[in-house]
């Protein structure tokens, strides 16, 4: 296959967490996570408010550093990498914000554009000298997604289904490996929801990128992803097909029955 | 301050019986008055100390009143309305050299808010807390900012004179240098309340500092930044002209040359020049920045 | 996708693309002009790398020579000096509050009907803005003599100039609803203006004079310059007979006092105002 927007790294890119911790102060968000996650799986990661969701995804990206333990992929040790590996490791794991995250004052197809930014050549790029490649590569993502007659509108004229459907062709053209999605549509209406999905399972299911994401609702991870693991105050407390979310599971990930009936 | 607890009993749920508001109510008044009388006798205290070491002589201004208008009467420049403009030539007997002066003043004045701005753009992310690639970065970066912004532009342009020669090369370092400080204050303040998921949005996908400054944190800022460098502009032609006072290029030196010698007719044709020039260029600015702000449809200023 | 997907979408997405051809000559025409001005600018005002090069070098020359700094028994002097420029930076700003305070009334427009009267007073102080403080300075020290008195006088005129604007601006951006409510009890002009239009603008008016008082304190240091007094003087003087022990540490003294004013002048804004930001700046 060889679709110019798949990775083209065929080395192993099993992700391992070995007893992963964070702390912020004194409160540990993160606790001694080991979890692993297989090249093309897609996961869901479940878990209440404050659970430590988002920061299990920032610190995969090393967004943030974690206090304790060592995330490895492949071969390679992630927690460690510094300079020029570090950028190329956030290139292979591209995020996908609640909040789109996009840059507002920037036109859709330059937000897009600065999913090139981490690959070569990086100096013209600082004075917006993309190469035609990128730009090739940039607009086959929007086209992918619908949102290519966006290309040169504003960011935040955009609604919330199209914002976020120019993240996810920004992370694509990241050319990842990965895709974290952070709650990616917990900001959506129904129609949106299933939207960004669907793009979602489908870039898993053609394009081989494993794809780790947060979500709120548990029909949702139940209807697109095989296995889901769950956190509560930084613990991880399951990690198992969907199936096997019945109801004890799930009052255990999310404590009380009120909870358990807002996650339904 | 002092007051607001008796001024919240006042506004508390259960209705006060009529004199213990009045007496809550005194005592207010007499805290406030307390509070007022205070301030103004450290006021009072104030403006007669700095008066005796400002030597403020109010009589002696009023014995040399009559110097500031036949001052002001020599300035006044014979003018016939018969002989207009061969009067208008005398007065300006040395008009192409001022005018010469005057665009040299301008262009310092451009050239250091150009070499300003540019460092101070780069310096804001520095400085700003929430972007500094380094917190030891951020700390040297704003003391850095700090002493260019303390020390006057005049006390650099003298020692940049004594450097680099007279001229308005040591001029335009001197007003960069300061304009750095006063607008990497500035920038970077702006800098520091961007949003931060936008930058966010960046930095995740590998982008390197630079990049994610340029990508994430600029389309944010640059609005903010415009107006603000049009203000400083405006600020340093002002200072542009008082740098030929130390030899530092401009048409300072002409003025200052022409109050030396008491060539009263040659001040007010400066001066006047000056004051149009000025004036031009301040509704210049305003009027771009409004089309900035207009166009981007920005919060602050 | 195939090179012919490719090439067919450039032509039908061209702006998505770099500028090809004639536009892309205009983009580097455009470029090119641009840096010939710039350097051309760059060479009227005397730039070149040799003259950059040797006068960073003596440059650093000083800069070493300035180490340690010294008083050389003079600190009660310098102390005194400094005092001055405080001194005059209160009095100058303070007046020149005062003036404007009173000037603002008849400049803005919703407080004075005739335009004539306004555009007098606007115009004027357009006029003493223009000049900076530094020649308003001379001009005073050639009036008064010699002093820190010529210094006073120099700050209050230039601010009074941009204090007016500044407060006239701030009076006129005052809240309309405000201004009725007061008026509908049937307030009379006068009282219209003391209790609608003041309370509003009082804050803004403190809070500028305070950050004006700060910003004085900083060019009060340069007036001794042409003999208006204060710290100024001496670091002139020093600078011209290269005593740059001295000036480093008439340096010290002034960069120590400005952050000693500008963290008081913070506290009492804040007091004063309670957190507000400046706002009508
Ligand atoms: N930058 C930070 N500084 C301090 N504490 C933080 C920070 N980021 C997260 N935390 C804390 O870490 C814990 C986990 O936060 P996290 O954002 O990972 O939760 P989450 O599961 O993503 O929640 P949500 O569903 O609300 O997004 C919370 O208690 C939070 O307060
Ligand atoms: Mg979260």
């Amino acid at each position: 296959m060889s679709h110019p927007l798949s990775s083209m790294n065929t080395a192993d890119a099993t992700l391992n967490l070995r007893g992963v911790s964070r702390s912020f102060g004194n409160a540990k968000a993160l606790d001694g996570i080991t979890l692993s996650v297989r090249d093309g799986e897609m996961v869901a990661v479940l878990g209440r408010s404050g659970a430590g969701k988002s920061t299990l995804l920032n610190l995969i990206n090393r967004l943030i550093d974690p206090t304790e333990g060592e995330i490895w992929c492949g071969e390679r040790n992630v927690s460690q990498l510094r300079g020029r590996a570090l950028l190329d490791w956030r290139r292979e794991s591209a995020m996908i914000f609640q909040r789109f995250n996009l840059v507002s004052r920037l036109n859709v197809i330059t937000n897009v554009l600065t999913g090139r930014l981490a690959h070569a050549p990086r100096l013209p790029k600082l004075i917006g000298r993309f190469t035609d490649h990128d730009r090739d590569v940039a607009i086959d993502a929007l086209e992918a997604l619908g949102m290519a007659e966006f290309a040169l509108r504003r960011a935040d004229e955009l609604s919330g289904g199209q914002q976020q459907r120019v993240a996810i062709a920004r992370a694509l053209v990241q050319q990842p490996r990965i895709i974290l999605a952070d709650e990616p549509v917990a900001s959506l209406d129904p129609v949106n929801s299933r939207a960004v999905m669907e793009a979602l399972r489908h870039i898993n299911q053609h394009r081989g990128i494993t794809v780790l994401c947060n979500l709120h609702s548990v029909p949702l991870a139940r209807e697109y992803c095989e296995r889901a693991v769950a956190l509560a105050k930084g613990k991880l407390v399951y990690d198992g097909p969907v199936s096997g979310l019945d109801d004890a599971t799930l009052a255990v990930i999310y404590g009380s029955t009120d909870a358990l009936a807002e996650a339904h | 301050m002092t007051d607001t607890a008796t001024s919240d009993s006042m506004v508390s749920a259960e209705p006060l019986h009529r004199s213990q508001f009045r007496a809550t109510w005194r005592a207010h008044r007499w805290q406030k008055a307390r509070v007022s009388l205070t301030g103004v006798l450290v006021l009072v205290a104030l403006i007669i100390f700095s008066a005796r070491l400002g030597e403020v002589d109010l009589a002696h201004l009023w014995d040399r009143l009559p110097r500031l208008t036949s001052y002001f009467g020599r300035m006044v420049p014979n003018l016939a309305w018969e002989t207009l403009w061969v009067d208008l030539a005398k007065w300006y007997w040395n008009g192409g050299k001022w005018l010469a002066s005057l665009w040299q003043t301008v262009l310092i004045a451009v050239y250091a808010t150009l070499f300003g701005a540019a460092l101070a753009y780069i310096f804001s992310f520095l400085a700003a807390r929430n972007l500094t690639p380094a917190p030891w970065i951020g700390i040297a970066a704003r003391r850095t900012l700090e002493f260019a912004r303390t020390v006057p532009e005049l006390v650099f342009a003298v020692l940049f004179v004594f450097a680099f020669g007279i001229g308005p090369l040591a001029g335009v370092l001197a007003i960069a240098l300061h304009s750095f400080g006063a607008l990497g204050k500035l920038f970077g303040d702006v800098a520091e309340n961007a949003n931060l998921d936008e930058v966010k949005g960046v930095r995740s996908t590998g982008a390197n500092w630079w990049q994610t400054m340029v990508y994430g944190a600029t389309p944010q800022v640059l609005p903010d930044y415009l107006s603000y460098g049009l203000l400083r502009f405006e600020i340093n032609v002002r200072a542009a002209s008082v740098l030929g006072f130390v030899g530092a290029g401009g048409i300072g030196q002409d003025l200052y040359g022409a109050i030396k010698s008491f060539h009263h007719t040659d001040i007010s044709a400066i001066a006047l020049m000056l004051i149009a020039a000025v004036i031009a260029i301040d509704s210049l600015c305003s009027w771009l920045r409004g089309r900035v702000i207009g166009q981007e449809g920005l919060r602050a200023l | 996708m195939t090179k012919d997907n490719i090439r067919r979408r450039r032509d039908d997405l061209p702006e998505l693309y770099p500028r090809r051809g004639i536009a892309a000559w205009r983009l580097w025409l455009t470029l090119a002009l641009g840096s010939i001005l710039f350097f051309w600018g760059l060479d009227v005002l005397g730039f070149s790398l040799q003259r950059l090069a040797s006068g960073s070098q003596r440059l650093g020359d000083v800069l070493l020579m300035m180490w340690p700094p010294q008083s050389k028994g003079q600190f009660w002097t310098y102390l005194n000096g400094i005092g001055q420029t405080l001194a005059m930076a209160f009095l100058g700003t303070l007046t020149a509050s005062i003036l404007a305070f009173v000037l603002c009334l008849f400049g803005a427009r919703n407080i004075m009907p005739l335009g004539p009267v306004r555009f007098i007073v606007r115009r004027s102080s357009d006029v003493i803005r223009g000049l900076d403080s530094l020649i308003w300075a001379i001009f005073f020290v050639s009036i008064v003599g010699i002093g820190p008195f010529a210094g006073v006088l120099a700050i209050a005129i230039n601010d009074m100039g941009v204090l007016t604007k500044l407060f006239a601006e701030a009076l006129e951006n005052t809240e309309k609803d405000q201004i009725k409510g007061v008026r509908s009890t049937g307030a009379s002009r006068i009282q219209t203006i003391r209790f609608g239009v003041l309370p509003q603008v009082i804050p803004v008016l403190v809070a500028n004079s305070l950050y004006f008082l700060e910003s004085n304190v900083r060019s009060a240091t340069i007036l001794g310059v042409v003999g208006a007094g204060g710290i100024g003087f001496y670091l002139m003087d020093r600078m011209m007979i290269s005593a740059w022990r001295e000036v480093a540490f008439i340096v010290i003294m002034i960069l120590f006092t400005v952050a000693v004013i500008d963290s008081l002048s913070r506290a009492l804004r804040a007091r004063l105002l309670g957190q507000t930001t400046i706002s009508g700046r």
